[in-house]
């Protein structure tokens, strides 16, 4: 029997117009419902991969078929949007309306849904991420942790089947990390989060890809890929301290939960 | 701290709950009546008339004064100015030892004042009372093309943005010792930090330009309609343009004939 992939990645390969190379024939599945978390140094080609997912850059090498449409695809690239939703590093760049509410409502307009259905997707969205007290305030007024939050609904609620997240503890403090963690893990869709911060990896994700000069270096369970010292240190990355003194992070844990 | 419009345009005037529509029409039709008004009594009713309009809304001496300071500074000069530079027939002025004033200037200076003024209270009154978001579905709904409206709204979303990135590569050069100055040096370094914030401004607006992609943008401003009160708000628009247009010339003319 056949494993239900919704993202397939085959000897994806991109160069940039100048030679340099920033995805080299990476290959990897992701099957539905799962939290996959995409990890490597600066310049690894986390971005530029999730660019190429949703559409955005087109490789020149290899094959890809996300919810069973292929970006390189003109016709299916429109309907990715659809299926796919990004949320880019930086809040602001995707926070382009005057309030909330209509920002959360700029995608699903775009779909082209009438104004009633528009208005309950935003108002689930808003509630999924905990933000509907914000709706009718201005992005530049929220904090980052709240801008993170109205980028994601605004994803959300176009109801995408894969989310990608680029970065999404950059710039959040710890409560808006745990907030973002609490709202990612009750989110019924498939997840890739390409993220810097692998604590925040391991509460969120139950696999990982290494990506290291654009290139798929290892793939796997998180614990047991992330704990191997030998293969992050190799790469310019570090065991988290959670999996270095387990039982030391384990009682933090439950004084924290107590 | 000061306010902002955004923080005026919360309120709950009459005013503030007109559709904006109706709004922009009815102060349109008082920026164009009185600019093409050569009366200069009729300018001076509608500009008191929009200051007691701006001070119905909520709006403090204070603040007005603050926002008015910049457009002053232009009236001053144009007031000193024109009385000198008009020309006229000797008996059509006052002389003061060698400087001879024309009535005509005076004229045109208290009409071009008065005109400026009003204009701007009357866009200060627009801007109080309408948040951006209800201003860009006002224009919307008149038919100004979607593509200028975008553009508005966009870019005075992001100029706040562009703001404190510029404030942030101020604040790196005073803490690496730079001192604004009349040097050579010092030019050289403002057009490096004016040069970093344009390549800064176009790589945010790619970005931009992607994270809209990725949600579905094919080039179609849309945005969610608001309920209105057609009746209510025709009301409040003649009774604004009656205040500020028709009552000031009606008064003007009588107030000539007598």
């Amino acid at each position: 029997m056949s494993v239900p992939y919704i993202l397939e990645v085959q000897e994806l390969t991109l160069s940039w117009p100048d030679g340099l190379t920033a995805l080299d024939e990476v290959t990897f599945h992701v099957c539905t419902g799962e939290s996959v978390a995409v990890v490597g140094p600066n310049g690894a080609g986390k971005t530029t991969l999730f660019l190429c997912l949703a559409g955005v850059l087109i490789p020149q090498r290899g094959r890809l078929c996300v919810a069973g449409l292929d970006p390189r695809d003109s016709r299916q690239r429109r309907l990715l949007p659809q299926k796919l939703g990004l949320v880019f590093a930086d809040s602001d760049d995707q926070l382009i309306h005057w309030t909330v509410y209509d920002d959360v409502a700029f995608g699903p307009l775009n779909l082209g849904l009438p104004e009633t259905e528009v208005r309950q997707r935003v108002e689930k969205a808003l509630r999924a991420v905990r933000l509907e007290h914000a709706a009718q305030r201005v992005p530049f007024h929220l904090s980052s942790g709240e801008k993170k939050r109205a980028a994601l609904a605004g994803v959300l609620a176009m109801e995408p089947e894969i989310l990608l997240l680029d970065e999404p503890t950059i710039h959040l403090d710890p409560r808006g990390r745990r907030e973002l963690i609490s709202v990612l893990n009750q989110l019924n869709v498939t997840k890739l989060i390409a993220s810097h911060d692998l604590e925040f990896n391991l509460a969120v994700c139950q696999r990982v890809v290494v990506l290291d000069q654009g290139r798929l270096i290892a793939e796997g369970p998180i614990r047991e890929i992330l704990a191997d010292t030998r293969l992050m240190e190799a790469h310019g990355l570090e065991v988290p301290q959670s999996l270095k003194h387990p039982r030391l992070h384990l009682t933090d844990s439950s004084s924290e939960a107590g | 701290m000061t306010l902002t419009l955004r923080d005026w345009a919360s309120g709950s005037s009459p005013l503030h709950r007109m559709d904006a529509r109706w709004k922009l029409l009815a102060l349109m039709s008082v920026a164009v009546s009185v600019v093409w008004s050569e009366n200069w009594a009729m300018a001076a009713l509608a500009c008191g008339g929009s200051l007691c309009w701006l001070r119905y809304v909520g709006v403090t001496w204070a603040w007005l004064v603050s926002r008015l300071g910049g457009v002053g500074g232009f009236l001053i000069a144009l007031a000193l100015v024109l009385p000198l530079t008009v020309p006229g027939q000797p008996d059509q002025g006052w002389t003061w030892g060698p400087i001879w004033i024309s009535y005509r200037g005076v004229e045109l200076a208290v009409l071009i004042t008065l005109r400026t003024l009003t204009v701007a209270c009357v866009a200060l009154l627009l801007l109080t009372t309408t948040p951006l978001e209800q201003l860009t579905r006002g224009l919307l709904g008149l038919g100004i093309p979607r593509i200028v409206v975008q553009l508005l709204s966009m870019s005075v979303r992001y100029v706040y943005v562009l703001g404190t990135e510029l404030k942030r590569l101020r604040i790196a050069l005073r803490t690496r010792g730079y001192r604004q100055s009349v040097t050579r040096y010092s030019y050289q370094t403002t057009a490096c930090v004016i040069g970093s914030l344009v390549v800064r401004s176009q790589e945010r607006a790619e970005r931009i330009a992607q994270a809209m992609y990725c949600r579905g943008f094919s080039g179609e401003w849309r945005l969610l309609p608001v309920a209105t009160q057609h009746t209510r708000d025709a009301a409040m628009a003649l009774v604004m343009v009656l205040s500020l247009v028709l009552l000031p010339w009606i008064i003007a003319v009588s107030y000539q004939r007598l």
